[in-house]
């Protein structure tokens, strides 16, 4: 691609990824794809040591902290577009599957490149992609699948 | 002659009725004798959380939020594993039926959930403490403290695991006891709790010992492709060490892998200072010559051994500082203000082998490591906020 080309397929990529039209930041996709900044941004307002003065100040940052994170948010949909992954961090091994990074290998070669804190990381990831435990209903699920 | 024979039919029927009822007494079978197979029931008893939940459970556990209505209900949701907890650490024994034959291969997904369950029990104890509930709390924290010891030192990743675990209660049990630092009944209860607690303390010698046999094995021409993976995830690395493997250069480098750990061994199971040994081995990890591909590979395949050296003596550092701090809260109580001085006879700082540094601040004290973490540069200080 020459330079000309190259500014062409930039503009196409980025008409993509807005839609052709004026982007708006949708709150309700944001707080559904951050789920978890948003239950312990909830968790934080929720502290019961806000009072009087501190409690002005504390609802301020806590305001701006939103409105920071709102800017961030809107300038991410901007550069990386909707539905983008978000960055791995650089310390943590490239791995397969959420099977590889349970790995004896996968664990030790962690703590090898990252230490202790790589290798907690990867074991929290791990379960993230493992998905969640199963819990009473769905274990009452199962017998009744298996009862016919 | 007659009664006499009557006596005896009696005798046998009551003996046939007593063999017959002592049997069915005994018929409900006990429940494990291995504490693991009770952990990886909790596991399967935690609640189906979102990826948001279990954040506001691990942003707890930390610290880093307070227990709201919404953490209390994810925690009350995971009730059934925590009992589960509390089940497996009235049982000694655990083993976790790690794989040793499969290698480095060997899959440890208890792990993941190991650290999970810590975050819950972790999130528990601060909502006990907030409620006021000290004892309840300090209680969750040995019931964690149980739970490290089970994790145990299968290998080398497991013993890591163990004391992240054993760290995170302690680190709480830390902030529990200056909440509770005018709660004289409850901190002479925890007092006398450490002290009866059967010791125990890992050290890196058997999972170390374990982990030779594992590398001797795969350092062998048919496995080269496993032993690239084990020792490098990038592509060209492993290009290399395929094209300098032989049966020659991996006979030596076994040799020199084996020498090495063997002589690692010792060190670490001694009560030399912690600054001496972390030279020795420092000494004994850092002479490969990086132009003989033999040493080269014993190189690669060595674990950072020091600073699991390190990781052990800082995790000391926290069971000791928590155990020095409720003797400077109990004297607080008795004499009605802080001491001026340490008091004596208290665990010390196992990177100096010292008493802690003690110091007084505007909100309490604090305890402070006379030896620097060496890896890292830095002393450790641990805080005890006492209102």
């Amino acid at each position: 691609m020459n330079e000309r080309e190259d500014e062409r397929w930039f503009d196409e990529q980025l008409e993509r990824a807005v839609n052709g039209s004026t982007p708006v930041f949708d709150a309700e996709s944001w707080r559904k794809t951050h789920a978890g900044e948003y239950e312990i941004l909830l968790a934080r307002h929720d502290r019961p040591d806000g009072c009087g003065v501190r409690s002005v100040w504390v609802r301020r940052a806590a305001g701006l902290a939103i409105a920071a994170v709102v800017v961030m948010g809107v300038a991410l949909f901007f550069v990386d577009g909707p539905g983008s992954e978000e960055p791995v961090p650089p310390t943590l091994p490239v791995v397969r599957s959420a099977t590889e990074m349970m790995t004896m290998r996968s664990l030790r070669l962690a703590y090898e490149q990252g230490g202790e804190e790589a290798l907690n990381r990867q074991l929290d990831m791990a379960l993230d992609r493992l998905g969640p435990r199963l819990n009473g209903l769905t274990t009452l699920r199962v017998v009744w699948d298996l009862d016919g | 002659m007659r009664m006499n024979s009557n006596r005896g039919a009696a005798g046998l029927a009551l003996l046939i009725l007593v063999s017959l009822w002592t049997p069915r007494a005994r018929a409900i079978p006990p429940d494990p004798d291995n504490a693991a197979l009770l952990y990886y029931q909790a596991f399967l008893s935690l609640a189906e959380l979102s990826d948001g939940e279990r954040k506001v459970i691990r942003a707890v556990a930390k610290g880093e939020a307070d227990p709201n209505d919404r953490a209390r209900e994810y925690i009350q949701k995971c009730r059934g594993a925590i009992e589960f907890a509390e089940a497996a650490a009235q049982v000694p024994t655990c083993n976790w039926g790690f794989r040793f034959s499969q290698g480095f291969d060997a899959l440890m997904p208890h792990l993941s959930q190991v650290r999970f369950l810590t975050f819950v029990l972790v999130a528990d104890v601060r909502t006990r403490a907030v409620d006021g509930n000290y004892r309840g709390a300090l209680e969750r924290c040995l019931l964690v403290d149980t739970l490290a010891r089970q994790v145990g030192d299968d290998t080398l990743v497991s013993y890591l695991v163990s004391i992240a675990v054993r760290d995170s209660g302690h680190r709480c049990m830390i902030d529990v006891i200056s909440k509770a630092s005018g709660d004289a009944s409850v901190l002479r209860w925890l007092k006398d709790e450490l002290a009866t607690r059967p010791a125990w303390k890992l050290t890196p010698v058997r999972p170390l010992k374990i982990e030779m046999e594992i590398a001797l094995d795969a350092m062998q021409v048919g496995k080269l492709d496993a032993f690239t993976r084990i020792v490098s995830e990038d592509e060209q690395t492993r290009a290399k060490i395929l094209a300098a493997a032989n049966e020659d250069v991996l006979a030596r480098g076994r040799a020199l892998y084996s020498q090495c750990i063997t002589a690692m061994l010792p060190i670490l199971g001694s009560s030399l200072p912690y600054e001496q040994t972390h030279s020795q081995l420092e000494q004994l990890s850092g002479g490969f010559d990086p132009n003989d591909p033999a040493a080269t590979f014993a190189g690669l395949m060595l674990p950072a051994i020091n600073r699991v050296h390190t990781l052990g003596a800082r995790s000391e550092a926290y069971v000791n500082a928590a155990a020095a701090g409720v003797e400077v809260c109990l004297q607080k109580i008795n004499s009605g203000k802080l001491p001026a001085t340490l008091p004596a006879g208290l665990p010390k700082d196992p990177f100096s082998g010292q008493d802690f540094q003690y110091e007084r601040t505007d909100d309490g004290f604090v305890l402070r490591c006379q030896g620097k973490d060496l890896d890292k540069d830095v002393m450790e200080g641990f805080q005890f906020v006492v209102k």
